[in-house]
């Protein structure tokens, strides 16, 4: 096989190194001493040409009439641009080049080159690598494609489960191997520890796989259960169903329970678009109180959240009790009280640095990653004559939770501090977003003491999701 | 001697100026040369006799604004931190005083009010005292805090019904005061909700945010004769309104240095030691000059310190040192101005003798004196090592 190469760089010394005795290359570079170096060391090459490799004059002098290959591999884009268009122009059945800048992708992809993106393979590698080390990535289908091989450990979510819940639009499973065989995929394949899966997506779509499959963390709502259950309890019955619908398409949720009042809805599903939705759809006309309905079924239905509006607003009840947090801290899964401000673009994190504040930032984070949110954590500094000790270097201590748990991620979290009232504060800030997160510790409230969270939820604008309990 | 209102006032006002230098240079705290000096002008050497009602009305202001200000050194946040076992802790160590001053009362043939002001300390002297060694937010520190805070409280609120019973018996005046109780303890609450909601108002009031019309200073004078006010109309004693009115202002504003510093200007630069000088120029030397009056001074004196030292073998349990048994034990004892109040209150209501009252105040100068001095002998400042583990 005969084969001309452009360069006698890196790429040209590791390839001369595997090629056989069936080969006789033609190597052009502008360093003599690079090629003098080659030819004495590889048997197969045949024949050097000292030059610039852009030269037609030199290129014809290579002879691509008569050769099988030709590989443009200067380090030198624009050079290895002309030469391949030169090979296109000579015939040369196989043509490959490397390309450094993307931007000139398209040009070499009009000739029908075969390309080598190193810069694209070597920044995917690197971000893999920070991302997951135990995922790996190959580039396919000339980089438009990507094929990524994952390993389901103990903590991954998925172990246990049916291999459906793998489906996806932005990917596919192609294989799975376990134990030195690849089993075939079937429906009723369980995924388990050790196993070892073949995806196979769009260039990138790593990201997306990260966020739903590995990295430790279970995408939101799942690490409380599949379902999402909406709560048609106020006026604004089609509004919430379709904040729920918003998180359903944008959210991993495998089924969804509506719980609704027969006499005033009769058919909440008549608004949902049943294009759009593929998932399981379950009814439940409104049977007894409220609260306790939703409680009974959160259990039943292995719901990981639910979608209601405002409860209704009793004085005397206020006084004693935070109901809204009350009710949150009672279900075994988040409670988001929806006020139709989706899409989520923007979510604000209340942060007081307890462990609850920290879960509702992480979930925060979760979410965003799936729905494409930014988010902010605010902390509220308050004054010293409130809490009887100086608190001077509270704030930087809770920040420095803050970038705890965004190095741990990997995603962006802004910082906002804010002196005064948090109530206030707060709620002054949630006006510029769609959603806010507040993590609650106290289910309970003192007589004549406010509750910070209750106090939140009814004040802010946005919809409020409360997070009172870790999962289960 | 009868003494004219400009020369007495002249005679006040220049002890006031030159008391701190010579407490300085005698190393004594200010205010037992304060009572010095006024028993030096008083019944006991010069015999001067004041014309007029200023004296008398500008020391019980004084009396009523050292109270307000013992009041306010209550740290609600440190309490709030005890444990409920720490807190039944400092309960029985409360009760075991109050039982042997109870015992010790008896011996010296005294009734109960005897026993309820030996079971005073002061936490104006213990808070000063503790930040000055750098053991204040120490664990030790933490536990004599309280310890002095629950026994100022409780033998006021004691001292105060006990009073009310043997004015009028237990009939429906007795429970008079619940109302006073129940109103302050949703003023407590009403409070510190408004500074949580309004930090910026409560900032001007503390002084933080500049305020030339000095509202802070006019809302705890408000609070002083507001409480002082509803004691009276409750029958209670109004040294206890005036502590309620401070502690108040404690727990809505956990941190106030500014408000504390103009208050104490106005307090401690004027009227309390006015207060001082008053209680001195009262005493009656002669009346413990007496065989059986020193006897008995020095006994009162030995079951004073005996009170709180035996009690103080309780933190033993707590893993504390012999060495921070006796610590606690000697700073404890130490009385002044709730004992010198009691005492007037005693005699006041015919359950004391003028000279059971000037062996009272004899008592507290000599313990005022010692306690602070002998706890700073034995206490190594913070840094030289020792037991200041500083609490995180």
């Amino acid at each position: 096989m005969k084969a001309v190469i452009c360069g006698a760089g890196r790429y040209t010394r590791n390839l001369l190194g595997r090629l056989g005795d069936r080969w006789r290359i033609t190597l052009i570079d502008a360093s003599e001493k690079a090629l003098k170096e080659l030819m004495d060391t590889h048997a197969t090459v045949a024949k050097v040409l000292a030059g610039d490799a852009a030269s037609p004059v030199l290129l014809d002098k290579a002879g691509l009439g008569e050769t099988d290959y030709f590989l443009a591999l200067t380090d030198n884009d624009k050079v290895n641009l002309a030469a391949v268009r030169f090979a296109r122009k000579a015939g040369v059945p196989h043509i490959l080049s490397v390309l450094y800048d993307l931007s000139l992708e398209a040009k070499f992809q009009k000739l029908d080159v075969h390309l080598l993106l190193p810069g694209n393979m070597v920044g995917n590698t690197l971000y893999h690598y920070l991302q997951d080390p135990r995922i790996q990535v190959f580039s396919v289908a000339r980089g438009t494609g990507e094929v990524v091989e994952i390993e389901v450990t103990r903590d991954n979510w998925i172990a246990g489960m049916s291999v459906t819940v793998l489906e996806d639009p932005e990917w596919r499973l192609a294989g799975l191997y376990r134990a030195g065989e690849w089993m075939p995929l079937t429906g009723e394949l369980m995924l388990a520890e050790g196993d070892r899966l073949i995806l196979l997506g769009k260039r990138n779509f790593f990201r997306s796989v990260c966020s739903v499959l590995a990295c430790g963390h279970m995408p939101f709502p799942a690490p409380w259960g599949r379902g999402l259950m909406i709560v048609l309890n106020g006026d604004e019955g089609a509004e919430t169903l379709e904040e729920g619908m918003y998180l359903l398409r944008n959210t991993r949720v495998g089924h969804v329970s509506i719980l609704y009042d027969a006499v005033d809805m009769p058919d909440p599903t008549a608004h949902i678009d049943r294009k759009n939705v593929r998932h399981d759809i379950r009814l439940h006309p409104m049977d007894g109180r409220l609260t306790d309905t939703v409680k009974t079924l959160c259990r039943k239905d292995q719901i990981g959240l639910v979608v209601m509006r405002p409860l209704g607003r009793s004085f005397l009840k206020s006084i004693s009790r935070p109901e809204t947090i009350a009710l949150a801290h009672e279900l075994a899964c988040p409670l988001l009280i929806a006020r139709n401000s989706n899409p989520y673009d923007r979510i604000l994190v209340p942060f007081n640095g307890t462990a609850m504040a920290a879960l509702a930032l992480e979930t925060a984070v979760g979410l965003a990653e799936q729905i494409g949110a930014l988010v902010d954590a605010a902390v509220v500094q308050e004054p010293d004559f409130i809490h009887g000790e100086s608190r001077e270097s509270w704030s930087d201590k809770t920040f420095k939770k803050v970038r705890e748990i965004s190095h741990i991620h990997k995603v962006k979290i802004g910082e906002i501090e804010c002196r005064g009232n948090p109530v206030k504060e707060i709620t002054a800030l949630a006006e510029r977003y769609q959603l806010m997160v507040v993590g609650s510790t106290n289910p309970q409230k003192e007589l004549l003491t406010p509750h910070v969270g209750e106090l939140l939820v009814e004040r802010t604008p946005c919809s409020v999701l409360i997070l009172a309990s870790g999962a289960p | 001697m009868i003494t004219s209102q400009q020369t007495a006032l002249l005679l006040v006002v220049l002890a006031i100026l030159i008391v701190p230098g010579i407490s300085r240079i005698l190393r004594v705290p200010s205010m037992v040369v304060e009572i010095i000096f006024g028993v030096i002008l008083g019944k006991s050497v010069l015999k001067l006799e004041f014309t007029g009602e200023w004296l008398p009305f500008l020391a019980h202001l004084g009396f009523l604004l050292l109270m307000f200000r013992a009041g306010m050194e209550i740290d609600f946040t440190m309490l709030k931190r005890q444990s409920r076992g720490q807190l039944m802790f400092q309960v029985l160590f409360f009760m075991v005083t109050l039982g042997l001053a109870t015992l010790a009362a008896t011996l010296l043939s005294r009734g109960f009010f005897v026993a309820l002001m030996l079971s005073t300390t002061s936490l104006g002297l213990v808070m000063p005292t503790l930040r000055e060694t750098g053991m204040s937010r120490t664990p030790m520190g933490q536990d004599i805090l309280i310890a002095a805070t629950l026994a100022d409280f409780m033998t006021l609120f004691g001292i105060t019904f006990y009073v009310l019973y043997i004015r009028q018996g237990i009939d429906w005046r007795f429970f008079l005061p619940i109302p006073l109780f129940l109103g302050f303890g949703i003023l407590l609450r009403i409070g510190r909700v408004w500074v949580w909601w309004h930090p910026a108002g409560a900032e001007r009031i503390l002084g933080i945010q500049e305020d030339a019309q000095e509202i802070g200073v006019r809302l705890s004078m408000a609070l002083l004769f507001l409480f002082v006010a509803l004691s009276e109309l409750a029958h209670l004693e109004p040294v206890l309104g005036a502590f309620l009115g401070g502690s108040l202002l404690a727990y809505i504003f956990r941190e106030k240095p500014l408000l504390e510093t103009k208050l104490s200007a106005m307090g401690f630069g004027f009227l309390i030691p006015v207060f001082f000088i008053h209680v001195g120029m009262q005493f009656d030397l002669t009346h413990i000059m007496k065989p059986e009056m020193i006897l008995f001074s020095l006994k009162l004196l030995g079951a004073a310190v005996t009170v709180k030292m035996a009690p103080a073998a309780l933190l033993l349990f707590r893993g504390r040192k012999p060495r921070e048994v006796f610590q606690a034990g000697v700073l404890l004892s130490s009385r002044l101005s709730l004992i010198i109040a009691a005492a007037a209150i005693g005699v006041e209501n015919n359950l004391i003798k003028p000279e059971i009252k000037d062996a009272v105040v004899f008592m507290a100068l000599v313990t005022c004196f010692l306690g602070p001095t002998l706890f700073k002998l034995i206490t190594p400042t913070v840094g030289s090592g020792g037991p200041n583990d500083v609490v995180k």
